[in-house]
């Protein structure tokens, strides 16, 4: 790369279906945590304290470990006003900063835009996963996903295409039929020109685990499998600012404790794994990771799981990111819940324009639809 | 024995009245006839499209499951497995229309209803099928009739009814808005049990009288005491509303248009071909079957071959039935509804209540890769029924020199169109080959794979994305 | 309702057991059920996806014990188990359509075995779907697609059968449920003709129910069948969503509709639990629940109780039957 200066990168972790609040930052002093809590309290001996009245989630050592290193940021209520407790309504919501319609711009297709204004890099921003999650999307703002890294591009699920060489003729005939002298009118060539873009494209993003060698060895699991793709990609400087991945589901209505322990076994395992293997490199410190969920969970129990809430908590990981807890965390007092669930105190579009402004330098207003409070959690840019 | 042009306009009409057949159903339409063919797409009998009790049998979780890919999976198996192959591509018609999207509905069985609503109706007459909308719950949620109130108007749905579903914008004003949404005043969902504990239940049509403005309306130059039938049966009458929808079919079932944001100042492709439309609208009291046997028997429709980028929906569906192996109870499906989604076509979730935009906004590098990937992967494997047949045609016509080989190959897969240049590379591939025998065990099972390639390679070209 | 009277028998509701869940306590799409030793009940569930299938094995009292089984090809796993029975040892065993194989399980879940081979031929199978024990522990499965019942071991020897296509005696076009009454002969529900068909143990036809004349009593896809100890018999109707009942000569006595006004245990807590949902069922008119919707699967226990299992409500309906009933006088 010719640039000298590293720019600076954000990795988005999506843990989809709604992580439970209360059992992941867990208020282990307050009696009424308890109460609402009879089948699904955690219990002491257990749970990892990190402050004299907060825990983390005995799965969560890992994260224990981040946050002593001083490279994490807890945001305590993190939400929005009229909090919806539908999956879907709310990640949209939080994917395009439209909770009052049905938004079609996800705020981080905006970001990719105001940081590649011309589309100059298709591996500007990368997702990890089947299809392309709405926080991505814009109109005329092309975006990479990929499902598997390790057999990404054109034709590469063909068992009659034998190896090697006879792919090889495959994909040189795939590039001539998709060539300008071939086109006739302009939808012609346009998928032309898709076409060739989208072979190129394959061609550097599967250089990446090629280049690729580490001593960290990350687990067997989907989210580490992701994290893993994000570093490789990350560690073979092809320009990739904005990075998003998601894990699940964490909708945890049934049999809550043995599925949230393993999901955040998982979700610990694999973010301490990341910036480990990031720094083995030296690639650490122009990263940050931004992790939130689309609301918390009811603060009853059912008896096995707990149902749709609101607020919920949301983290900022790296080197360069100021440790500490910012918001507070919403009072449990029977009175101060909304319909059973924590009242949201921080707007998410506040935290995304954190990142916005303070992390990428860009204006942050149209890029979340208005003006927010910041937190400290980045210095200011 | 129907001739070669026979059977590519039989192919024409299959791809877009349908979602393509295979050559044994081609030979079979087109010896019936193309005008017989087109009737008998226009009149689905009485019997469902599908079998609804094994439908049920094999997929019990279809009546139980809350996740959007059961009802997108659903409604794939449908469009594969119908007979009633434009009942079920009228619906995706109508679905791309009157886009209502799980992102706010949070309710994927209503948005089924929805489907089969259109299903339904969905060759009927146009005003029928506004009533039927305007009642139908997913839509009122998804366009906040139920906050439409008597002395406190919802201008949602009386606006998009307007801009969006009949007579686009720029041909009503912001009076007439509010005139047709008080006339929908009262038209909500009634009340049910919640979807759990205790499984699911459907929402209804209900109309409150106590919530309705009985007051008089003026909307677009007419005064009564409308409701919202009232409305319907004036904007019907528009011929702005005739050629809103002459131009949605256009871009459906024969050629790209300019995508609808656009339609206000960039006149159509072919205007008399609008016209014709239109007239076929105005002729038959808005009667969906009569404009669609117009089109279907029209000149500019049998001259726009592969003149229309196929959906996402159209090319799995369609790749899939040549595949030949997804007829009938099987497992797989989610996959397929899935592959819709991450190609751009999230069924039953689209953008927004203005839906996908088509043509050439359906491909971008990541959706071109997975369109050539799916297809390629599927009709590459000669182990599927589809494929099967294709080898076997071939193989019935003996010896073939690569040039032989290539124009079987582009036949019957489609037959796909290609222009000079996608050949001479295929013939190139073809060639490096030599000669397709059949007369050893060897030679047949080299043949066979390097029908695979063939096909794989047919599949990605660019010609391959158009109907 | 909450009971049904008819033809000197009173049918009462007494509780129901179950509610939507994708693991431990409650059902997910119930496919058929068995009634276990020392009141533990053994619940199919085919699930909404590949995570959330699974036997459930809880007690009549709706304590849940434990899940067993998930979704798979793999041994002990599932890809559409369609039909549950115990052995004496109270062994599981499971037919899946897909797989064309029984599997075998201890009561605690643990892999035994399976078999079971795919094809037409005699001990070959093709969908089996419905299967039951008879006294000697041997295996009647319902072989749907082949159209007709086979007997094995319940090892999976392959001791006879009988049943072509169509819809004459003996015929069956994609028959479903099975069951044995005391006396040995066995029932099938011929799902797609509408009717159950009663055989002797070697397949010799003894008569149907469903075909009534008038169109009383007729059945619509009927999926289970189960017969009590008065001989009378009990029939799921799924198509209809309501529980067939006929005298053993086949006379129709009454339908069941479902009358489960009272949530079970698990549903009430999920309610409390939830005041969204407390309040969405106070607005409402909640008798569309008691209804049955998809009744799939009926048994009975060892006093003649009936158990109705719903698809579509996750749950089991319980009722109670009274014998030689006598009408109070009209004019009271």
């Amino acid at each position: 790369m010719a640039s000298t200066r590293k720019d600076p990168v954000l990795v988005v972790l999506q843990l989809s279906g709604a992580n439970d609040y209360l059992n992941t930052v867990i208020p282990f002093t307050d009696p009424l945590y308890r109460d609402y809590r009879p089948n699904l309290g955690l219990p002491e001996d257990q749970i990892i304290p990190f402050t004299d009245d907060l825990a983390f989630h005995p799965s969560m050592g890992p994260v224990k470990d981040v946050w002593e290193q001083g490279k994490m940021a807890i945001i305590h209520g993190i939400g929005y006003e009229n909090s919806s407790r539908s999956h879907f309504r709310s990640m949209d919501i939080w994917h395009t900063c439209e909770p009052d319609k049905v938004g079609t711009e996800g705020w981080l297709g905006r970001v990719i835009r105001d940081l590649d204004p011309a589309g100059e890099n298709v591996l500007k921003g990368v997702n990890f996963g089947q299809g392309l999650p709405r926080a991505m999307a814009l109109r005329g703002v092309p975006v990479t996903s990929v499902s598997d890294l390790a057999s990404y591009g054109v034709l590469t699920d063909v068992p009659a295409i034998g190896g090697g060489e006879e792919r090889e003729r495959m994909l040189e005939l795939f590039s001539r039929v998709y060539s300008p002298a071939i086109g006739n009118g302009p939808v012609m060539d346009y998928l032309g020109q898709t076409g060739r873009d989208a072979l190129k494209g394959a061609d550097i993003i599967k250089t990446a685990p090629e280049q690729y060698s580490s001593t960290v060895e990350y687990a067997d699991n989907p989210i580490a499998k992701s994290l893993k793709s994000v570093a490789q990609v990350h560690l073979a400087n092809l320009g990739t600012q904005i990075f998003y991945t998601q894990y699940g589901s964490f909708d945890t209505h049934f049999n809550q404790l043995p599925a949230h322990a393993k999901l955040w076994v998982d979700v610990s395992g694999a973010v301490n794994d990341f910036f480990a293997d990031l720094r083995e490199h030296d690639a650490a410190d122009n990263v940050v990771m931004l992790v939130f969920t689309e609301f918390g969970r009811r603060v009853q129990d059912n008896g096995t799981g707990c149902d749709h809430g609101r607020g919920g908590v949301a983290f900022a990981i790296g080197d360069r990111v100021n440790p500490g807890m910012y918001g507070e965390y919403p009072s449990l007092k029977a009175e101060d819940l909304i319909e059973g669930d924590l009242a949201p105190g921080y707007d998410f579009r506040g935290f995304y324009s954190t990142f916005a402004e303070r992390w990428l330098g860009l204006d942050a207003t149209p890029i979340v639809g208005g003006k927010f409070e910041q937190l400290d959690f980045l210095p200011t840019h | 024995m129907p001739s070669q042009e026979d059977i590519a306009l039989m192919a024409h009409l299959m791809r877009r009245a349908g979602f393509g057949a295979s050559r044994a159903e081609l030979e079979e339409r087109a010896a019936k006839g193309y005008e017989a063919t087109v009737e008998e797409l226009l009149n689905p009998g009485p019997e469902p499209g599908i079998d609804e009790d094994e439908l049920i049998r094999y997929f019990p979780q279809f009546e139980s499951s809350l996740a959007p890919v059961a009802a997108q999976t659903e409604w794939v198996y449908r469009m594969i497995n119908t007979r009633w192959p434009l009942q079920e591509k009228m619906a995706l018609f109508w679905h791309q229309l009157f886009a209502t999207g799980n992102s706010k509905v949070d309710n994927p069985p209503e948005l089924l209803q929805q489907i089969a609503m259109f299903r339904r109706e969905g060759l009927t007459t146009f005003p029928n099928l506004l009533v039927q909308l305007a009642q139908n719950p997913a839509m009122i949620y998804w366009l906040d009739n139920n906050g439409n109130h008597y002395g406190s108007i919802n201008e949602n749905w009386g606006r998009e009814l307007l801009e969006l579903f009949s007579m686009g914008v720029g041909h009503y004003s912001e009076d007439d808005i509010k005139e047709a949404s008080r006339a929908f005043t009262g038209w909500t969902i009634g009340t049910k049990p919640p979807r759990q504990p205790v499984g699911r239940f459907y929402w209804s049509f209900e109309f409150k009288p106590e919530d309705h403005d009985y007051g008089e309306k003026q909307f677009l130059g007419h005064s009564g005491n409308f409701d919202g039938g009232d409305i319907i049966d004036i904007v019907v009458k528009e011929e702005d509303t005739a050629r809103f929808l002459a131009r949605h079919l256009y871009n459906f079932f024969v050629a790209d248009e300019p995508q609808v944001p656009a339609w206000n100042i960039t006149p159509p492709n072919d205007l008399d071909a609008i016209d014709r439309l239109v007239q076929a609208y105005l002729d038959s009291g808005a009667d969906i079957r009569s404009i669609l046997r117009a089109l279907f028997n029209s000149d500019f429709f049998k001259q726009a071959r592969f003149a229309h980028v196929k959906s996402p929906a159209e090319l799995v569906v369609s790749t899939a039935r040549l595949a030949g192996n997804y007829n009938g109870p099987r497992t797989g499906f989610p996959l397929l509804a899935f592959e819709c989604g991450w190609q751009g076509q999230e069924l039953m979730n689209p953008p927004s209540v203005e839906s996908w935009h088509t043509g050439s906004e359906w491909i971008d590098g990541g959706a071109l890769v997975r369109r050539v990937n799916f297809a390629a992967k599927l009709l590459s494997d000669t182990s599927l029924p589809g494929i099967k047949a294709i080898v076997a045609g071939l193989k019935e016509q003996g010896t073939l020199s690569p040039n032989e080989f290539v124009n079987a190959c582009l036949d019957l897969a489609g037959p796909v169109e290609v222009d000079e240049g996608t050949h001479q590379e295929l013939l190139a591939q073809a060639q490096a080959g030599g000669d397709i025998t059949w007369d050893s065990e060897e030679a047949a099972a080299e043949s066979e794979r390097r029908t695979g390639v063939m096909l794989a390679m047919i599949a990605a070209t660019r010609e391959f994305q158009f109907a | 309702m909450l009971t049904t009277v008819a033809a000197g028998r009173v049918y009462d509701f007494s509780h129901c057991m179950g509610m939507y869940s994708t693991s431990g306590i409650g059902f997910l799409v119930p496919q058929d059920f068995a009634l276990g030793s020392a009141d533990t009940l053994y619940v199919l569930n085919r699930g909404v996806d590949e995570i959330t299938m699974r036997i459930s094995k809880c007690t009549l009292n709706h304590e849940f014990i434990a899940d067993i089984g998930r979704a798979g090809t793999g041994d002990g796993q599932f890809v559409w188990p369609t039909s549950l029975d115990l052995d004496r040892e109270e062994n599981i065993y499971v037919s899946d359509e897909n797989l064309n194989r029984i599997t075998v399980m201890d009561k605690d879940g643990q892999f035994l075995t399976k078999w079971g081979a795919p094809g037409s031929a005699d001990g070959e199978l093709n969908r089996p779907s419905g299967i039951a024990f008879d006294s000697a522990d041997n295996l009647y499965v319902v072989d749907s697609l082949n159209n007709r019942v086979q007997q094995f071991t319940k090892d999976g020897q392959f001791l006879g059968g009988w049943g072509s296509a169509g819809s004459g005696p003996g015929q069956f076009n994609q028959p479903w449920g099975i069951c044995l009454d005391q006396q040995g002969n066995v029932y099938v529900a011929d799902w797609k003709n509408d009717r159950v068909q009663k055989f002797s143990a070697e397949g010799e036809f003894l008569g149907q129910f469903g075909e009534t004349p008038g169109g009383v009593g007729g059945l619509r896809r009927p999926t289970g069948v189960a017969v009590d100890s008065d001989g009378d018999v009990y029939v799921a109707d799924w198509g209809n969503h309501e529980v067939k009942i006929y005298e053993p000569d086949g006379k129709f006595i009454a339908s069941l509709v479902g009358d489960a006004e009272q949530p079970s245990p698990w549903v009430q807590d999920y309610i409390n639990a939830n005041p969204d949902v407390a309040k969405a069922r106070r607005r409402t008119n909640m008798e569309v629940e008691w209804r049955f919707r998809r009744p799939i699967a009926v048994n009975l226990d060892a006093q003649d109780r009936l158990f109705v299992a719903e698809a579509v409500r996750h749950r089991i309906q319980i009722y109670t039957k009274e014998r030689n009933y006598a009408e109070a006088a009209l004019n009271l």
